[in-house]
């Protein structure tokens, strides 16, 4: 699962803003990250845990000159590679006073 | 009369205890199609879930694994090596003899490595009558309690009624409108002899997680009875599954940085819920 947000500037410029995979990380007994059920022995968690609300938070610079912007928000699941599958998204609209 | 006539027509999946040497054999005794007959809504939802395509899950796992188990574990492909794979992605495997699991494990290989596109489009699809269908949810995995209860009958169908049937035996399983039952795969695996698969650990997140944090929701709940679900038992490959499942909300501001430059900046607040009775994703 994948949540990513972006930011569209009022002149079309698209900026990243942040982007948090959330997934179990399978080991082998030496701590060797492994994709096969048969290697992996024990994992590390960093998947939203049921009942659990998760709170991410992100900063990011915009080009000088940028008076507004979308910010759009997405929760995606991945069932391959090739294959996004959005669950959920968010659209703001934010702006900036003039410089002081 | 009707009955009778049906009886005789469509006799069903005997879920027979013998060893199988070739995969019409095996499933033709384990065959769904007849189930279709009388169960006919139930049976549509079922071909489009996953679990009718569960021979065909994970086959470039099961690919490598069988290469790994000749190369690193330095022994011959058996039997017991298919079922730690196939208990769950095909139970009925459990009545193949060694040479009809030899041949699966070819069609395995042909079905994902193979050059000719007919040669591997004709592994894949004998693979495909492989699967979770009827028979190994209503029989083969029925009691999760075998010391107290038995083993499942042969030619026996394990319902949430055990409403009689002209057409087969039928008994009463409360084991199947409960997670443990899901939890027999839905959960990691321990082969006999004791060593673990890691394929999931969604039961124990469902265990450990939510029923601990006071949830009280079955899987049957949320993937079966929720909007009329059913047999189609959908999950992660699920659009609205996965929307129910969870939650996202967003505030954004935008402020501006460094004092005297007076760079735009993007703030953004983020929730991300988990509704669902496991971890997310799992499987």
């Amino acid at each position: 699962m994948v949540l990513e947000a972006t930011a569209t500037t009022d002149t079309g410029e698209i900026v990243p803003l942040g982007k948090k995979e959330y997934q179990e990380i399978g080991l082998d007994l030496d701590g060797n990250q492994r994709m096969s059920a048969w290697q992996i022995k024990e994992i590390i968690d960093f998947s939203p845990q049921p009942g659990k609300i998760l709170t991410e938070r992100f900063i990011q610079e915009l080009p000088e000159g940028t008076g507004s912007a979308e910010i759009e928000v997405k929760v995606s699941m991945w069932p391959d590679p090739k294959t996004e599958m959005v669950a959920h998204r968010v659209v703001k609209k934010i702006s900036f006073a003039p410089r002081p | 009369m009707r009955w009778l006539l049906l009886f005789f027509l469509l006799v069903p999946p005997a879920a027979a205890r013998a060893e199988f040497a070739s995969l019409d054999e095996l499933v033709r005794a384990y065959d769904a199609e007849s189930c279709k007959a009388c169960h006919p809504t139930i049976y549509e939802e079922w071909t489009s879930s996953y679990h009718a395509r569960s021979g065909l899950n994970s086959l470039g796992v099961l690919r490598e694994f069988i290469e790994a188990v000749e190369r690193d574990w330095q022994r011959e492909f058996r039997k017991e090596d298919l079922m730690r794979c196939m208990d769950c992605h095909a139970p009925q495997l459990k009545d193949a003899s060694e040479s009809l699991v030899r041949e699966v494990a070819r069609l395995v290989v042909a079905a994902t490595d193979d050059k000719d596109a007919a040669g591997k489009e004709a592994a894949r699809k004998s693979l495909a009558r492989l699967n979770v269908n009827c028979v190994s949810c209503h029989n083969l995995k029925a009691a999760v309690e075998k010391n107290l209860q038995g083993a499942p009958q042969p030619g026996v169908y394990y319902g949430p009624t055990g409403k009689p049937s002209p057409a087969h035996g039928t008994a009463r399983s409360s084991a199947i409108t409960s997670s443990p039952f899901c939890g027999q795969c839905h959960s990691l695996y321990t082969a006999a002899d004791r060593e673990t698969a890691f394929c999931t650990s969604l039961y124990e997140s469902y265990q450990d997680h939510y029923r601990a944090n006071g949830g009280l929701e079955s899987c049957q709940d949320c993937h079966m009875r929720a909007k009329g679900r059913g047999h189609r038992m959908p999950g992660r490959h699920d659009l609205d599954a996965v929307r129910d499942g969870i939650t996202l909300e967003a505030s954004a501001v935008g402020i501006r940085l460094h004092p005297g430059r007076w760079v735009p900046a993007a703030v953004v607040s983020i929730s991300l819920g988990n509704r669902a009775g496991h971890r997310i994703p799992d499987g």
